[in-house]
C-alpha cells in the first residue's frame, strides 16, 4: 500500500514538471491548474504513504534514514505548496517538484523496512526532534529554490523563464521569509537534540559530525540573515548564500551518513 | 547600509571597536563553521602515530602541533570562541538601548542566550566529569575508584526487554546508590532514562554476559570471571578463549545463539597457541571438559551492566541558555514586526 502512494506520488511528480514546463513554453490556464493539482496530489500521495507506514510500524515514520528523506521530500513539497498563497510561479513548482522527486528517488535506495524503535530512540524528544527538523529543512528547501529562481531572473528579466517570473525584489523578500522560518526551528532542532543526546548518553554536545555539521548549517543561515543587516546581503549574494546553505543541509543530511559516520547512526 | 545605527561604538577604540563591530562577528561566525568542519573531517583523538601516518611526517607533525587531533578542546578553538562571545557581548549590549518593542527584545535576549550555553559548556569542561564502569549483577561498586568519592553503587538486576523479532527495546538496569551521606536512592536506570540524584547523574551505556569457571589442574583449581569474548592466557604460551552462548542450540550445533534469552547456556571454549587453533569445545553449565591437555569447568554466567556517571554542574547553566534562547525565539519570532517598520523593505 504504501509502495502505491509512494509510486503514485512519485508520477505526480513527474506530471507536475512536465505540466509546468509545457506552461512556461506554452501558457494555458487549463495547464496551470493541472501542474498545481498535480503537485497537490502528489503531497497528498506522499502524505498517504507516510500515514499508512505510521500504522504498519504502530509509531511515526521517523526513525530511519529512509524514512526521513521522504519526510524531508514532503517538508520541501509543504513549502512550496504553502507559497501558492504568496505568489503562484511554475518554475518555482517545477524546480521544486525536481527537487523532491531527486530525494526520493535517492530514499528509494535505501533500506525500507520496517524496524521497531531501538531503545536509544525511545524518547519524546525523537518526535520534536524530527517535526522541527521537517519545518527547517522545508523551508531552507523552499529558499534554495527561490534562490535559484533569483539568479534566473536576474539574468533574464524580460526573457525566456524569466518572465513568468515575479519581481526581484519580491523573490527576494520571500527568500528573507522562509530562512527567517527555517531559522528558529534550525535552533529547535539543535536545542531538542542535545537536550536528548543529554537524556540518552550524558553528553548534549559531543562533536559528532552531524552535530557539527547541523551547527556549521545553523551558522551559515545565522550569517545570511546577519550579513543581511550589516553588509545589506540582498538579492544576489542572499540568493547565493541560500543556495550553499541549502547544499550545506543535504551534505548534513546525507553526505555526513555516507562519508564520516558517527552516534548519529540512524538517520 | 544601516549598520551604522547598530555599530558606533561608545568610545571604544581600535580592537574593541572592531570586536564590537558586526562585520567581525560575521567573519568569526563563517571561521567557526569552517573550523568546526575541519573538526569532522580530520579525526579526532587518535594515537599521534595515526596522524603521522595518515598525513605524513610533516602536515602530520604541523596537525599535532596545532593540535588538529584534539581540535574542539584546542587552546585556539576555545580562544576562537571566546572571542566570537565578547564580540556577541559587545554587539548586544550596544543594542539593548535600542529595545522598543518585545521582537527587538527577543533578539537582543537570543544573543544572551547564545552566551549563557557557551558559558555553561565553558563550565562544562572544566568542572564536568564522567566515567564509565562495568559492574556485574550483584556487585557493588566504590565509585571513588572512577573519580567519585562517597558514592557505592550496587546492580540488583539486569534485564533486557525484546520485540518479538529479538530485537532490544528496552536495557534495564536495577540499582542502589549510597552516597556518602548514607542515602539511599534505589532506582531503575534505563536507555533514555537516567538516575538523577543531587549533582550526579547515572546513564544506562552497555551491557554483556560475564561467564565464571574453573581451570582444573592437578595442584588445585584456577577459577576465572571473563567477559564474554575475552581471553586468558594461561601457561606454556596457551590462550583460552571463550564465547558464551546463552541459547545453544544442539541439533544445529554452531556458535549461533537461537535466541538472546539464557535457555540453554554454554560456554565454547578455544584453545590457542600463536595463531594455531588447536580446539575448540562446547561445555554447557555445570559440566567439565577436556580441551587438549587442558579441563575446563563451566561454573555460571550473568550480566554485567554498563554505566556513565556523571557530574556536571555546566549541565544546568546550559539548560538555562536553552530557555532563554527559546524565550526569545518566541518574542523575535512570534510577534509581529511593529507597523510600518519591516526590516525586509528596502531601499
Amino acid at each position: 500500500m504504501e509502495a502505491h502512494f509512494n509510486l503514485a506520488a512519485y508520477t505526480l511528480l513527474y506530471l507536475t514538471v512536465i505540466t509546468s514546463l509545457i506552461f512556461l513554453w506554452k501558457s494555458n490556464l487549463l495547464l496551470k491548474k493541472l501542474s498545481f493539482w498535480f503537485a497537490a496530489l502528489a503531497f497528498v500521495s506522499l502524505t498517504l504513504a507516510l500515514i499508512q507506514r505510521s500504522i504498519a510500524s504502530g509509531r511515526l515514520p521517523f526513525a530511519t534514514m529512509y524514512e526521513f528523506t521522504f519526510l524531508f521530500a514532503w517538508g520541501i513539497l509543504f513549502f512550496i505548496l504553502l507559497l501558492k498563497i504568496k505568489f503562484s510561479s511554475e518554475v518555482l513548482t517545477a524546480i521544486g517538484a525536481l527537487m523532491a522527486i531527486i530525494i526520493i528517488s535517492y530514499g528509494s535506495t535505501l533500506p525500507s523496512d520496517i524496524r521497531p524503535l531501538m531503545p536509544a530512540l525511545q524518547s519524546i524528544w525523537l518526535e520534536f526532534h524530527v517535526v522541527t527538523a521537517i519545518i527547517a529543512y522545508g523551508a531552507f528547501g523552499l529558499s534554495c529554490c527561490l534562490g535559484i529562481l533569483y539568479l534566473i531572473k536576474e539574468k533574464a528579466d524580460s526573457k525566456g523563464l524569466g518572465q513568468s517570473l515575479p519581481p526581484v525584489t519580491k523573490l527576494d523578500s520571500v527568500m528573507h521569509w522562509s530562512v527567517a522560518i527555517g531559522f528558529p526551528f534550525m535552533t529547535l532542532v539543535l536545542i531538542t537534540g542535545a537536550v536528548w543526546a543529554e537524556e540518552v548518553w550524558g553528553r548534549w554536545w559531543s562533536w559528532d559530525p552531524k552535530e557539527t555539521w547541523a551547527l556549521i548549517t545553523w551558522l551559515i543561515y545565522a550569517g545570511y540573515l546577519h550579513s543581511r543587516k550589516t553588509y545589506g546581503w540582498q538579492g544576489r549574494k542572499a540568493a547565493i548564500m541560500a543556495i550553499v546553505g541549502f547544499i550545506v543541509v543535504l551534505f548534513t543530511l546525507f553526505g555526513v551518513s555516507l562519508l564520516l559516520p558517527g552516534a548519529h547512526s540512524y538517520v | 547600509m544601516n549598520d551604522k545605527q547598530f555599530h558606533v561604538g561608545p568610545e571604544g577604540k581600535g580592537i574593541l571597536r572592531s570586536l564590537s563591530s558586526m562585520k567581525t562577528g560575521l567573519v568569526l561566525l563563517l571561521l567557526l563553521g569552517a573550523v568546526s568542519s575541519l573538526g569532522s573531517l580530520i579525526p579526532q583523538g587518535e594515537q599521534v602515530s595515526f596522524y603521522r601516518a595518515h598525513y605524513g611526517e610533516l602536515l602530520g607533525s604541523f596537525l599535532l602541533l596545532l593540535s588538529f587531533d584534539k581540535l574542539y578542546s584546542s587552546w585556539w578553538f576555545i580562544l576562537l570562541g571566546v572571542i566570537f562571545a565578547c564580540n556577541i557581548l559587545l554587539c548586544s549590549m550596544q543594542r539593548v538601548k535600542n529595545v522598543k518593542n518585545l521582537r527587538s527584545a527577543g533578539s537582543v535576549l537570543l544573543h544572551f542566550s547564545i552566551l549563557v550555553v557557551f558559558a555553561g559548556s565553558l563550565l562544562s569542561g572544566m568542572a564536568g566529569k564522567s566515567a564509565y564502569i562495568e559492574i556485574d549483577v550483584a556487585d557493588t561498586a566504590d565509585l571513588s575508584t572512577i573519580g567519585f568519592p562517597g558514592y557505592h553503587l550496587t546492580v540488583k538486576d539486569f534485564k533486557i526487554d525484546y520485540y518479538d523479532t529479538w530485537e532490544p527495546k528496552q536495557y534495564t538496569s536495577s540499582v542502589l546508590l549510597l552516597d556518602a551521606k548514607g542515602n539511599r536512592i534505589v532506582d531503575e536506570i534505563s536507555v533514555n532514562h537516567p538516575l538523577k540524584t543531587e549533582g550526579l547523574t547515572i546513564y544506562q551505556n552497555s551491557y554483556g554476559w560475564m561467564t565464571k569457571g574453573r581451570i582444573i589442574g592437578e595442584k588445585g583449581d584456577q577459577p576465572f570471571e571473563l567477559i564474554n569474548g575475552e581471553e586468558l592466557k594461561l601457561a606454556n604460551g596457551l590462550i583460552l578463549k571463550i564465547l558464551f552462548v546463552p541459547d545453544f542450540d544442539p541439533l544445529s550445533g554452531n556458535l549461533q545463539s537461537k535466541t538472546p534469552l539464557p535457555n540453554n547456556p554454554h560456554l565454547a571454549c578455544a584453545l590457542i597457541k600463536g595463531e594455531q587453533l588447536l580446539d575448540v569445545q562446547i561445555i554447557s553449565q555445570g559440566d567439565t571438559q577436556k580441551i587438549e591437555d587442558v579441563t575446563i569447568a563451566f561454573d555460571g554466567y550473568r550480566y554485567y551492566t554498563g554505566l556513565e556517571v556523571k557530574k556536571d554542574p555546566g549541565v544546568k547553566v546550559v539548560y538555562g541558555g536553552f530557555f532563554l534562547m527559546l524565550l526569545g525565539l518566541a518574542c523575535r519570532y512570534l510577534t509581529p514586526p511593529p507597523g510600518t517598520k519591516v526590516s525586509e523593505v528596502v531601499q
